[in-house]
C-alpha cells in the first residue's frame, strides 16, 4: 500500500479539471464561406461532455475587427459587407444536446444582392437545470453567464477582389504587428507574407472583413528600408472553389523604419 | 501442388498490392481550428452583501471575493479546448446592469452596475490564472490544447436598495 501511495498522490495532483459533470460544445466547421452556386450548408453541434446542454442559435450582423490595440467581435456593423441575417434561414433555432449527442443545423440563403454578406452565428449554451433568476437566494446579486460559441458565415454573390491597405504597428524581436484595412465589399481570407530583398521574413493567415491586426512571426527583424506584403488565397479550411472566387489583392509596398 | 498454390497466391497478392498502390489517391482535407467549450460553471454569484458595502469584486485571478459575504460566492468558468497554440477571442458586453427582481418597469432606480472581468490559465493542468485587463481580448491555448477561463467582476452597491438583483452576462468565444 505504501508503494502505491506516492502514485495515488501524484494522480490526485494531476487529476484533470474536468471532474464534474459538464457540457462540452463544439461547432464544426469553425466558419463557413458559401456562394450562390451552393447557397446552403450545415453546422454540426457536438456535445462531448457528460451533461446535457441547451443550445439557442442566433444570427447577428457583425464582424471580427481590430483597432490598433484590440481585436473583438463587433455587432451591428460590418463595414461594406452586407447583413446576411436578412437573407438567412436556419433550422433548428433551439435544441437540446444530451451528453454525447450531435445536432445538425442547416441553413439556406435566399436571394441576396450582389456582393459579400456576413453574419455571426451565435451558439448560446445554457446548462440544463442551471440556476435561473428566480432561484437566486434572497438579498443577493447574481448573474447567469451565457456562453456563446461564435462562427462567422459568409456568403458571396458574384465575384470580387478585396482591396487592402496596410501599416505596421510595431515589431517585437519575434513578431511584426500589421494593421490591415479592407476597403472593398469582398472579404480577404488568405495568407500574408512579408518580403524584403527577395527574402520572406514571415507569414501568417488572416481573415480581414473590415480591419484586422495580424501578428506575423518572423525569424529575423527586418532591415530599415522597403518591404513588400504579398497575399495568397491559402486559408485553412477554405475550399479551392471559394479561393478561386475570392481574388487575391495586389502586393502592398511599405517602408520599415 | 502446395508450392504452386503458394506462388500463385504470392503473385496474385503482389499484383493486387501493386495495382492498389498505383491507383490510390491521397486526399488531404485541412479543417479549420474547431474549439470545444466545456462549461464548468455558468453562475456568477456575489452571495449576500451589505447594502453599504460599496464596491465588491470577485477576482477571477485569485478566485476570492474582496468583501466577506453571507454565503459562498461563485464565479463562471469554462474550459476551451482545441489544437495546441490555437488562438481564440473572448468578448463580453460591459457594463451589465443587474435589475432588482420584481422591479417590472425597470425604471433604473433599482439596478446594480456590474463590470465583468476575466482571467485565463495557460493550460488546464495548472492552477494559476492571469488577469486579462480587457473585456475583449485574444487568448491562446496552452501546450495541452486547453485553456481555462474564469469570469468574475465588480458590483457597485452604493445607494442600492435592499433586495435581490439578477441579470445575465453574455460571453462570446470565437476561434481565431
Amino acid at each position: 500500500m505504501l508503494r502505491v501511495l506516492p502514485y495515488l498522490l501524484v494522480a490526485g495532483v494531476w487529476a484533470p479539471r474536468q471532474i464534474f459533470a459538464q457540457a462540452a460544445l463544439s461547432v464544426t466547421p469553425a466558419y463557413a464561406v458559401i456562394t450562390h452556386d451552393r447557397p446552403y450548408g450545415a453546422f454540426v453541434l457536438s456535445n462531448r461532455g457528460t451533461e446535457g446542454v441547451e443550445v439557442t442559435i442566433g444570427a447577428h450582423h457583425g464582424v471580427i475587427a481590430s483597432t490598433d490595440s484590440t481585436t473583438a467581435v463587433v455587432l451591428g456593423e460590418a463595414g461594406r459587407l452586407g447583413d446576411l441575417s436578412r437573407y438567412l434561414t436556419f433550422f433548428p433555432e433551439r435544441c437540446i444536446l444530451p451528453a454525447g449527442g450531435e445536432q445538425t443545423v442547416r441553413y439556406r440563403i435566399h436571394e441576396a444582392p450582389e456582393g459579400a454578406h456576413i453574419t455571426l452565428l451565435h451558439f448560446a449554451m445554457q446548462e440544463r437545470g442551471a440556476i435561473v433568476d428566480g432561484q437566486i437566494p434572497a438579498v443577493a446579486s447574481g448573474l447567469r453567464i451565457v456562453y456563446n460559441l461564435v462562427a462567422p458565415l459568409i456568403y458571396l454573390q458574384g465575384r470580387g477582389m478585396p482591396v487592402l491597405s496596410a501599416r505596421f504597428l510595431e515589431g517585437t524581436p519575434n513578431e511584426l504587428h500589421l494593421y490591415l484595412e479592407n476597403h472593398s465589399q469582398w472579404p480577404f481570407l488568405g495568407g500574408v507574407r512579408v518580403i524584403q530583398n527577395g527574402w520572406q521574413l514571415g507569414g501568417a493567415e488572416a481573415a480581414v472583413y473590415t480591419t484586422r491586426v495580424v501578428r506575423i512571426p518572423v525569424a529575423e527583424h527586418p532591415l530599415r528600408g522597403p518591404l513588400q506584403l504579398k497575399f495568397d488565397s491559402n486559408y485553412t479550411g477554405l475550399s479551392l472553389a471559394i479561393r478561386h472566387q475570392l481574388g487575391v489583392p495586389d502586393p502592398i509596398h511599405l517602408h520599415w523604419d | 501442388m502446395r508450392r504452386y498454390i503458394f506462388w500463385g497466391l504470392f503473385f496474385f497478392c503482389g499484383s493486387v498490392q501493386s495495382q492498389t498502390t498505383g491507383t490510390m489517391r491521397v486526399q488531404l482535407e485541412v479543417v479549420p481550428r474547431v474549439l470545444t467549450v466545456s462549461i464548468s460553471s455558468s453562475q456568477l454569484d456575489f452571495a449576500e452583501q451589505r447594502a453599504d458595502a460599496g464596491t465588491v469584486t470577485l477576482d477571477p485571478a485569485t478566485g476570492l471575493a474582496s468583501r466577506k459575504a453571507g454565503g459562498p460566492h461563485a464565479m463562471g468558468e469554462v474550459l476551451v479546448q482545441g489544437p495546441a497554440g490555437a488562438g481564440f477571442l473572448v468578448s463580453m458586453d460591459a457594463p451589465v446592469f443587474l435589475h432588482q427582481m420584481g422591479d417590472k418597469d425597470m425604471s433604473g432606480h433599482r439596478e446594480v452596475r456590474f463590470t465583468p472581468s476575466w482571467a485565463q490559465s495557460h493550460g488546464c493542468n495548472q492552477g494559476t490564472f492571469m488577469h486579462v485587463p480587457a473585456t475583449q481580448a485574444a487568448g491562446v491555448l496552452g501546450e495541452d490544447g486547453c485553456s481555462a477561463l474564469r469570469f468574475g467582476g465588480t458590483i457597485h452597491l452604493l445607494g442600492a436598495a435592499l433586495g435581490r438583483y439578477a441579470g445575465h452576462l453574455s460571453v462570446r468565444i470565437t476561434p481565431l
